[in-house]
Parts: C-alpha cells; structure tokens; sequence
C-alpha cells in the first residue's frame, strides 16, 4: 500500500472536495485580503461545527498573484489551517483555474483508485479584476463549463469590487452566472459555503438534478 | 413461517431542522390461497431530502406497493418472474398516479413526494426483490452464512445522488427473481450504509449484520426487539457516523416447530 493510501485508511468517509481559487494580486492589499484570511478561519469554524462534515469536506487553496501557486493541497478541515495570503503582483486567473481544474482531476483519480465514494467537487473562484495572462482563461472556462453541465462539478464564480464581471461571466458556467459580492462580506459568502457544503455532504438528491444553495445576505447575482 | 421487525427513526440532521423523519417501512405476513405457502413481503422507502413532502411519499409508496402484491397474490397461481414484474410496474405506476393526483391536491409537484422504494417478496422456496434508488436489500441464503446484496445501490456520478420515483426512466428500476431459498433478510436506507457497507466494494460487514439476526432470532416479541433496534439506531454512536433517517427491516424464516426461535 502507498502512502498517500494512509489518508483514506484513517478516515474512509466520503469526500466533498472543494478548490478555492483566490485572488491575491496586489489589488487586494488591505481589507480584502484581511477579510479574505478571516473568511478562511470562519469557513474552518463553521464546518467544523459538524465533525462528518469536517471529516468529508476537503480543501484545496490556489492562489493567483505573482505566480499561480498551490497555497495548500487537499486537507479535510480537521486537519485544515488557514494560511495567512499575502498580496503581490497581476492576476493570472486562466493558470489559476487550469490549475484548479488538474488538481480536481488527480484529487477524483486517486479516490477512484482507494475506493473513496465522493461528492460532486466545488470550483470557487474568487477575483477583483480580470485575466491577466492572456487567454487561458477561455479554454479553461470552457472546459470548467462542460465539467458543470455534464454534471461533474459546481462551478462557482464571485466577483468582488473592482472585478470584471463582463468577463466572469463568458468563464461562468450559463446556468450559474458569476455573483457579485456586496461590500467586503468574506465572512457571510464563507459561512454561506460551509452550511452548503455540510448541506451537499450530508444530502442526497436525484441524480438529473444539480444542487443550487441560495445566495442571500452577501451577493448579488451579476446582470452582466 | 416467518416473523418479520420493523423500525424508522429520525436522524439527528432533520431533528435539528424540525422536519419529520423521511423514511417508511411495513411487511406482511400472508398465505396465498391457491398457492399455499407462506409469505413474506416487505417494503421501504426513503423520501428525498430536498422533496419537502417526501415523508408523505415514502409512507403512500410503501403502502401502495404492498396493496398491489398482496391483492395480488391472495388468488394468484403461481409467482413467477414474468408476472411479479408486471405487478411491480403496476406497482410503479399507480405510485406514479397517486403523486400526481396529491400534487394537484397541494398545489405541488409530484417531485415533492420523491422517494425510493426497496421491495421483497420471500416464498419457502424463491424470492422477488425490487429496489429504485439506494438503499439496501440483504439476503442470506438456507443454511448460508454469508450476506449479500440483492443489488448494488443505484446511485449517480456522485455518492450523494440517486433516482427516486417519480421515474424519469424505467432503467432506474432494478429487480430480480430466483428460485433460491432465503433464511434472513434486512432492508435498510442509506442511513446506515457508511456504517455496515465497505462503500467501495458494498461489501456488507458480518460484524453489523451477524448481531442483529443473532439478537432477533433470540428475542421472543416484536415489540421488544423493536424497542431494541431503536435504541441501537439513535444511539450517538450510529448518529455520529450518519445523521440521515435511518431504517431496518428484518424478514426471517423459523422453524414452525420452535415458534419462540424469534
């Protein structure tokens, strides 16, 4: 048995995997990026105040900036702390997103191989500008695109101020257009992805239909 | 002869929500006429969670279901495969008929009252199972020691998805007819599949299953053994592992001789 195979001994349940990708260009010096940290340790908080929930949801954390980095492999959020991001640097969101989109591929992959049942992943991006590395976005929300209509992934998008929302929404899945949050409410958009994701790891629905939580308190739904 | 237990019990997620337990399960006990052996049919449903009247469907599906085969069987002649599952798509479809007649009543769509539906029907001699959705039928053979599952569960792409009836395909419908004797049966929803499955392999675990038909075969009343599957349902231990509604069925068969043998 290979190491990585150890994670999934000591904790068999199934896995709801969740990638952020967090801008964290330098535009985001400041508020964001403070209210960003501290959404991070509210998600930690509030998923956790479920320990199934804690022991089946898993974080993957990329973040774009100076480079596209992968702040943090997947980790179940008992065992998750949250980084400190720092800001630097544009926003190279389409190496970002290919990143994403690799990672959940490998992350299905190696449950396929440990016999690990998984829900359906969560891509949630999260940016106050626009691409800044050509047109990788393109491909890349394409596929994200395809990924969501097949029925193979959520696809959230969310803009805060400043974001190019026109673009968002070409990358946005038709059915899920991006959102736009209100003011700097991190904290409400964060605890309103803990309560959906221990809603969808704990749920059952029909397999023809797909999952939409209700926005409420901290976005509105972009109008192009 | 059989004796047959029954529990459903609400999990600790819909408590905290206020809303009623989901799941619904009934058996029967029956001497056909013309065939004259003794029967045992069983029948569980689970609602869907997010169908706001899912309990509603969940008890109507299981009594439908078992009005069906029982009226059915009281005058046939002979059970076969053919005719049993000509039952079961009456079955289906009166089911069908009946969410939509109550949506219009309600003012609600018959997907309001999404369910699932785990059916068995046991001769001394064969058995008939059914299953639309997940959840599990378990049987052990005549003088076996090993339990399987009927079917593996039907779930979607992901382990959170299922189908329920209404139907939007027949191919979401699975069932089996064998002329193979049964000993012991259990249906359960998938409210305890993460405790008494590998989920990988839907291997059922002996040291779950074993227990249980050990402790109904010792038990003398219904009531009391039912009592004790309770307790044993919404003990921490089982709520901590799943917080879903969780239900057991258990259909055995006991010599005629020895009534007290549980």
């Amino acid at each position: 048995m290979s190491l990585e195979a150890i994670e999934f001994v000591e904790n068999p349940e199934p896995r709801c995997p969740v990638v952020l990708l967090l801008d964290t260009s330098e535009s985001m010096e400041g508020k964001p990026i403070d209210e960003l940290n501290s959404g991070l340790a509210t998600f930690k908080y509030e998923v956790e105040k479920d320990p199934l929930a804690a022991l089946r949801v898993e974080l993957c954390i990329i973040t774009f900036g100076d480079t596209v980095k992968c702040k943090q492999e997947f980790k179940t959020i008992d065992e998750f702390i949250a980084p400190k991001l720092e800001t630097g640097g544009l926003s190279p969101l389409g190496g970002a997103l290919e990143m994403g989109l690799s990672k959940l591929e490998e992350r299905k992959h190696l449950y396929k191989k440990h016999g690990i049942p998984y829900y359906r992943p969560w891509l949630f991006l999260i940016t106050d500008g626009a691409p800044t590395d050509g047109m990788k976005w393109y491909e890349a929300g394409k596929k994200a695109q395809e990924l969501e209509a097949e029925g193979h992934l959520s696809f959230f998008l969310i803009g805060i101020e400043g974001a190019d929302m026109d673009v968002l929404k070409k990358i946005a899945s038709e059915d899920r257009p991006p959102l736009k949050m209100q003011d700097m409410h991190f904290k409400e958009m964060f605890k309103w992805l803990s309560a959906s994701v221990r809603r969808v790891s704990s749920s059952r629905i029909a397999a023809e239909m797909v999952a939409l939580p209700t926005v409420s308190g901290w976005a509105e739904v972009s109008d192009g | 002869m059989w004796r047959g237990a029954r529990v459903f019990t609400r999990g600790w997620r819909h408590a905290q929500e206020g809303r009623p337990c989901q799941d619904y399960a009934e058996f029967i006990k029956l001497t056909a006429k013309e065939i004259k052996e003794p029967i045992f049919m069983a029948c569980v449903a689970d609602g869907s969670g997010s169908a706001k009247l899912s309990n509603l469907g969940a008890k109507m599906a299981v009594r439908i279901a078992l009005r069906q085969f029982s009226s059915f069987i009281k005058f046939s002649k002979e059970l076969n495969e053919e005719v049993l599952n000509q039952q079961l798509t009456k079955a289906l479809l009166t089911i069908q008929e009946k969410q939509r007649k109550i949506a219009r009543q309600y003012k609600t769509t018959p997907e309001s009252f999404s369910t699932t539906l785990l059916f068995i029907l046991l001769t001394p001699t064969s058995y008939f199972a059914a299953q639309v959705g997940d959840g599990a039928i378990l049987l052990r053979g005549h003088k076996k020691e090993k339990y399987s599952l009927a079917f593996t569960p039907l779930k979607g792409k992901h382990i959170n998805e299922t189908y329920f009836i209404p139907l939007k395909n027949f191919n979401s419908i699975q069932s089996i007819f064998m002329k193979e004797p049964i000993d012991f049966c259990l249906l359960a929803t998938d409210g305890i599949e993460n405790v008494a499955f590998n989920m990988a392999t839907w291997e059922p675990s002996e040291g779950f299953f074993k227990p249980l038909e050990d402790h109904a075969r010792k038990m003398i009343s219904q009531k009391d053994l039912e009592r004790d599957l309770l307790k044993f349902l919404r003990a921490q231990k089982m709520q901590i592992k799943n917080q879903d509604d969780k239900t057991v069925l258990m259909g055995w068969k006991i010599n005629p001789k020895n009534r007290d043998q549980g």
